[in-house]
């Protein structure tokens, strides 16, 4: 029995940043800032029901796994989502900077479109900055060693307290992307080259050193496989067929109708029929090694099985395309005709290799393949689902490092780099600016102190322990003085390196605690330097990650400043 | 005991302790998966992986307590247990020492067993006398055995009712003050001395007596195992008795079938089942090769007309019956049967599937049908009537083993067998007592079934307690599976709390190791690592003396329940005299692992125990003391717990103090 309930009217709220709002922002940015880089806290995310338990201080867990409720948290968290499915990296980065941009705002009682305007042309400076030549907090990606990408997929690997990694084994993992990542980059350089894929395998349970990197894919273990099928085709070249479609045996799904069908016909015997002529196809056209992406009706497994034929099932759709890529094979949807003879893709080989007490089938390809598969080994569940969150994103960290070859310096030293040049350049000759913008001296540098203050903040929130955050007065950098020392010493005799690694304490330096008001400063253009020395733990972000959430939190801060009226509907 | 289905369940290992209980905290679902995650992968150890999480987060929220930020408690708990690791790697035993060490010992015992049974003497040869009078001197003390062993399972019984109900009272007030740090200071005794009242005196009846059975043998590749096997066994002499028979029959049937093949030991834990058999006495318990399982009446009356004779054998790995499907096989609900002509045989699908089925095994002459599943039990029915019985449930181990001894292929649905899928060779029997008489329960008789030379055995677990059954049954698993990890490995720890205190000694000549280079060093630091600047090292003394009190706490209620001292203060009198004397005696960085089986605390313990030397699986402990620290580590870097899945009506009601998003 059905009901009709009448729609109820859409709710519509007027000015939607009232205090209440600002509550959860502020509630919400506090969740996301206490995250925030390899010191940050952990979050359990789980159901009141007993669900499952997530421990993670990733965006893209908390996020996903947090329902919010208010429209403008809704808006926010959307637009970082949608910049984590493209770049994977600086998520908090974003969503705490549009949180933080928005609340500073707020509190300056100024007119949001003039604010809004000025955001945005200290956003084109800031970008257009980056980008150019004389940026000092950045550095070009050696692709001739191994040090830079080393640097930009550890500082990923290290942000993730939850993955529960050692030193060393931070390390280790960091070294498995890079050689993962390093493997899907082709050999030779043709007209339609492209970038491989890194298929990732968890398993829970093992130690995080026993993670390995392995070219081709790793299929789970076919049931009963008799090991003499192995060792048959182990001395040539293996025919892989690939199919997409359920050959279980199933009648394809027949719409809304009903078909009717006499008693004396079985449908399923009839389709077994068709499997079992494909299967003699295979037999006769000397396929090795049968791939399906669902499941293969028993009797036709069997048959092939008895023609020394391995049949490997439930592949699941992830991995069809790698597969496709890897073997070369075109993937058969249909199974009621003949499969065309150059549908077959090619094997080098078979083997079965062992991961504590799993068993997996290995398929590996020809030399040239960029297909390989990253085993990943934590020791439980959590820990496992945060790594293999980790690993992605440095892997994506990677590949982007293709399409710019740069990276920001990371701990903190890019931002408050960045808001020393803003600070600077703003400070004089800015009067075609401010006829541009229409809006007097004052309220422009309310609106510049505040941009930049959202921005130290940010590299402030780096420390979770009650430390201070200092700034140097010669590079901008961020450098850091702990908690309990003592209130008589010397700044100089408290701070060891700076944020990223690449300054050590010198004399010449001097310093100011960052979110105070501090001499203005030039960072000096002394690029030169970097080339000399790098550190051994340098810290390293994605270049386009970092600038693209940049962009996205000051645009969607401005969004949401400029809200007036919120429609919703309640139905 | 759950109240509202007054169902109860007994345990003795802290898995099975948490899966039975209902878990609401997000904390305690962490624990619950750790230690799931641990029991998975190594089946042995969860207690003390338990117990240490709990010592460690006492002692952590004692570093907290004196305001050490938490990153560097994090760095320097895990530091010091990875060097902590490392050291004591360096400091297991290989089993071919302990295998040699018994190979020399073994003379002597045999002597002095007999000397204890002067009645044997009488015969004055020794040579001769051995055979003889050790089968007596075994039934003899199996037989003594007996009384002991129950008492001391009743005794623990005992214990584990009352431990029981004490961590579930201690979870339900963690719940409920809603600390931040988890507090799993259970009282809850290792698993290893549960029994110790009279452990004892058995494992030296166990050991005695299974030295004697493995000379009788005669064969080296037993004569290895049974110290060891003893030393693993932590006290419970019942698994470890039922683990090393199937040891036993295993290398046996090994030899067997490839003689010139392997020399070594070999024991391969996925061949063993256990078949539980309610309503026998504990005594009964036994292994036989091959599998054992229940049966109707009619069958094993089937089952004893088969005796000896050669079977032709088809595996269903499936259910044996006309509804069943393969996985993944969805079928179409849209499709209307259509009958021409009105059905006049009246024969249902059912009955023309079972007279197909039953058509196919004639004509393949199958008289043995093994399914995983269930089967039919008109099919079942009819089957017996045409001499061919059907084996139901048959976990997929068996199975692969029959598969791999008969040369059977395993087929989904009985249609698709035909002669290639058929094996041979297998055999059934009627499962006996070790009194000869047929094991029968609620109209079940068990039968044993057994492919060619398999090397496939069931560990028969018998009790007339039913509620024990289970307990039993992972004693003996984990049992197996230590023995199977230390063949593996092919070390050992040295037990009975050496390993822990070990590391004990060694935290505390790091903490003063720490406080001599802190005094040299003064204000020049060119300590090399990041979180090693001065106040992080006046942190690390602090933070591993309490890391190390956690080892000592389990150390001290280790002693407490294997009733080497009465009281905890007592334990920690003692090991803390322990420690005294070895930093009198010897530097550390050089200590032997010789010096250390002397060392005076195994004193006190060895006058009790006799000579028994205790072992530790390698692996398992250490992981277990990661997993437990990362445990606590991770829910100590927690600072938000975040519940979802609130409805709107739900949320009002909440509590003030949380936060809606």
């Amino acid at each position: 029995m059905s009901r009709l309930a009448p729609k109820k009217p859409s709710l519509c709220s007027d000015g939607p940043l009232t205090d209440e709002v600002c509550q959860t922002l502020s509630v919400f940015r506090e969740i996301l800032k206490s995250c925030y880089g390899p010191c940050g806290r952990l979050k359990l995310i789980h159901n009141n029901r007993g669900g499952r338990v997530q421990t993670t201080s990733s965006s893209a867990v908390l996020l996903n796994g947090v329902p919010l409720s208010h429209p403008v948290l809704k808006l926010l968290a959307a637009s970082v989502m949608n910049h984590v499915s493209r770049f994977s990296d600086c998520g908090l980065f974003a969503a705490i900077l549009g949180c933080t941009l928005i609340e500073n705002t707020q509190r300056l009682n100024m007119a949001s479109s003039s604010v809004i305007k000025i955001y945005r042309q200290l956003l084109n400076l800031s970008i257009a900055y980056l980008n150019s030549e004389d940026c000092s907090c950045r550095v070009k990606v050696d692709f001739k060693s191994s040090q830079t990408l080393l640097a930009l997929a550890r500082t990923v690997i290290a942000s993730k307290p939850a993955c529960m990694l050692t030193f060393k084994e931070g390390e280790y993992i960091s070294s498995m992307v890079l050689k993962a990542f390093l493997r899907t980059v082709p050999c030779t350089v043709g007209p339609n080259a492209c970038l491989g894929k890194v298929v990732i395998v968890p398993i829970e349970g093992n130690i995080a050193q026993d993670t390995a990197v392995l070219s081709g894919l790793l299929v789970e273990m076919p049931e009963a496989l008799p090991l003499s099928n192995i060792k048959r085709l182990s001395s040539s070249c293996i025919n892989v067929a690939v199919f997409n479609v359920s050959m279980s045996g199933d009648l394809s799904d027949a719409a809304d109708g009903t078909v009717e069908i006499s008693c004396t016909v079985s449908p399923e015997a009839a389709i077994l029929e068709q499997l079992l002529r494909v299967g003699k196809q295979m037999v006769s056209e000397r396929v090795g090694l049968l791939v399906c992406q669902k499941v293969v009706h028993p009797v036709l497994k069997q048959y092939l099985q008895e023609q020394h034929v391995i049949v490997v099932d439930r592949l699941g759709s992830a991995l069809m395309e790698p597969l496709v890529q890897m073997t070369g094979a075109q993937s058969v949807a249909s199974y009621q005709s003949a499969i065309p003879s150059n549908c077959y893709g090619l094997l080098k080989d078979l083997c079965v290799v062992s991961f504590g007490s799993k068993e997996l089938l290995h398929l590996i390809p020809g030399e040239d393949s960029t297909v390989c598969s990253l085993v990943l080994c934590n020791r439980n569940e959590t820990t496992l689902s945060e790594l293999k969150i980790a690993c992605q994103t440095a892997e994506d960290v990677l590949r982007l490092s293709l399409t710019k070859p740069f990276a920001l310096l990371g701990g903190g030293c890019t931002e408050t780099h960045l808001a020393s040049y803003i600070r600077s350049k703003c400070t004089n000759r800015i009067e075609d600016v401010l006829s541009d913008l229409a809006c007097s001296y004052t309220e422009y540098q309310l609106a510049v102190d505040s941009f930049c203050r959202s921005l130290e903040s940010l590299a402030r929130s780096l420390e979770h322990d009650g430390g201070e955050s200092l700034v140097d007065l010669s590079h901008g950098h961020r450098w850091f003085v702990q908690a309990s020392s003592p209130l008589d010493s010397y700044w100089k005799d408290l701070v060891n390196s700076c944020g990223c690694g690449l300054f050590e304490k010198h004399q010449s330096l001097d310093w100011a605690i960052l979110g105070d008001k501090y001499p203005s400063l030039t960072p000096g253009a002394d690029c030169s330097q970097f080339e000399e020395t790098t550190p051994d733990l340098f810290v390293l972000d994605s270049f386009p990650a970092k600038i693209n959430a940049l962009q996205i939190a000051v645009e969607t801060a401005n969004l949401i400043l400029d809200l007036k009226y919120i429609i919703q509907d309640v139905n | 005991m759950d109240l509202s289905s007054c169902e109860a369940a007994l345990t003795c290992s802290s898995f099975r302790l948490l899966e039975n209980l209902d878990l609401s905290s997000a904390v305690g679902q962490l624990l619950n998966e750790t230690v799931q995650a641990h029991q998975k992968v190594f089946n042995t150890g969860t207690t003390s992986l338990m117990f240490l999480a709990g010592a460690w987060s006492a002692a952590v929220l004692e570093c907290l307590h004196q305001g050490i930020p938490i990153p560097v408690i994090v760095a320097v708990m895990s530091a010091g247990l990875e060097s902590c690791t490392e050291f004591c790697k360096g400091c297991a035993v290989p089993i071919e020492d302990i295998v040699r060490k018994m190979n020399c010992d073994q003379g002597k015992q045999a002597e002095v067993c007999l000397t204890m049974s002067p009645n044997h003497l009488t015969h004055t040869q020794k040579g001769s006398c051995l055979q003889q009078g050790q089968l007596q001197s075994i039934t003899r003390s199996t037989i003594s055995a007996l009384p002991t062993l129950s008492q001391s399972t009743a005794v623990k019984d005992e214990c584990l009712r009352l431990q029981l109900k004490v961590f579930t009272q201690s979870l339900s007030t963690r719940s409920s003050i809603g600390e931040r740090t988890t507090k799993t200071k259970i009282k809850l005794t290792h698993s290893r001395h549960f029994n110790s009242k009279n452990a004892n005196s058995d494992e030296q009846l166990l050991s005695s007596n299974l030295q004697q059975v493995s000379l009788s043998t005669g064969h080296h590749g037993d004569v290895n195992i049974t110290h060891l096997a003893v030393g693993l066994s932590h006290g419970c002499s019942y698994g470890m008795n039922l683990v090393i028979e199937a040891y036993r029959l295993q290398a046996q049937n090994t030899r067997k079938r490839d003689y010139s093949l392997r020399a070594g030991p070999s024991f391969d834990v996925n061949k063993i089942v256990t078949c539980v058999l309610p309503g026998l006495c504990e005594e009964q318990s036994c292994v036989t090769p091959g599998f054992v399982t229940l049966v109707s009446i009619e069958q094993a009356a089937l089952a004893n007309h088969f005796k000896d004779q050669n079977l032709r054998v088809v595996l269903i790995n499936g259910d044996l019956s006309e509804r069943y499907r393969h996985l993944g096989f969805n079928g179409c609900s849209n499709i209307k049967n259509i009958t021409e002509s009105p059905d006049v045989s009246g024969s249902s699908l059912e009955d023309e599937w079972a007279h197909d089925a039953l058509t196919a095994l004639l004509s393949l002459k199958v008289n043995l049908v093994l399914v995983m599943g269930m089967a039919c039990p008109r099919l079942m029915e009819t089957c017996v009537k045409h001499n061919i019985l059907i084996v139901q449930w048959g976990k997929p181990n068996v199975l692969k083993d029959f598969a791999e001894t008969t040369g059977a292929v395993a087929v989904a649905y009985i249609t698709q067998v035909n002669e290639y899928c058929v094996g041979s060779g297998a055999c059934v029997s009627l499962w006996r007592t070790l009194g000869g008489t047929k094991a029968e329960s609620a109209n079940k008789v068990a039968i044993s079934v057994t492919g060619n030379a398999t090397s496939l055995v069931t560990a028969v677990i018998t009790s007339s307690v039913i509620c024990k059954l289970q307990a039993m049954e992972d004693q003996f698993w984990t049992c197996a599976h230590r023995l199977n990890h230390a063949l593996k490995e092919k070390t050992v720890f040295p037990g009975a709390g050496r390993v822990e205190m070990l590391c004990l000694r060694y935290i505390q000549k790091i903490i003063e190791e720490d406080h001599v280079t802190m005094c040299n060093l003064d204000d020049d630091d060119h300590t090399s690592s990041l979180w090693m600047t001065k106040p992080v090292s006046q942190y690390r003394g602090i933070i591993l003396q309490l890391m190390s009190d956690g080892w000592k706490e389990y150390l001290a209620t280790l002693m407490c329940n294997s009733t080497m001292c009465t009281t905890q203060l007592e334990a920690w009198t003692v090991i803390n005299q322990c420690l005294g004397n070895m930093r009198d005696g010897v530097s550390l960085p050089p200590v032997s692992t010789a010096h250390l089986f002397n060392c005076s605390y195994s004193e006190p313990a060895s006058e009790k125990r006799g000579d028994m030397d205790v072992y530790d699986n390698v692996t398992v402990k250490v992981e277990a003391w990661r997993r437990a620290l990362d445990v606590v580590l991770l829910v100590l870097q927690t600072d938000t717990e975040i519940v979802t899945g609130y409805s709107t009506g739900e949320a009002e009601e909440l509590p003030n103090e949380l936060v809606l998003l």
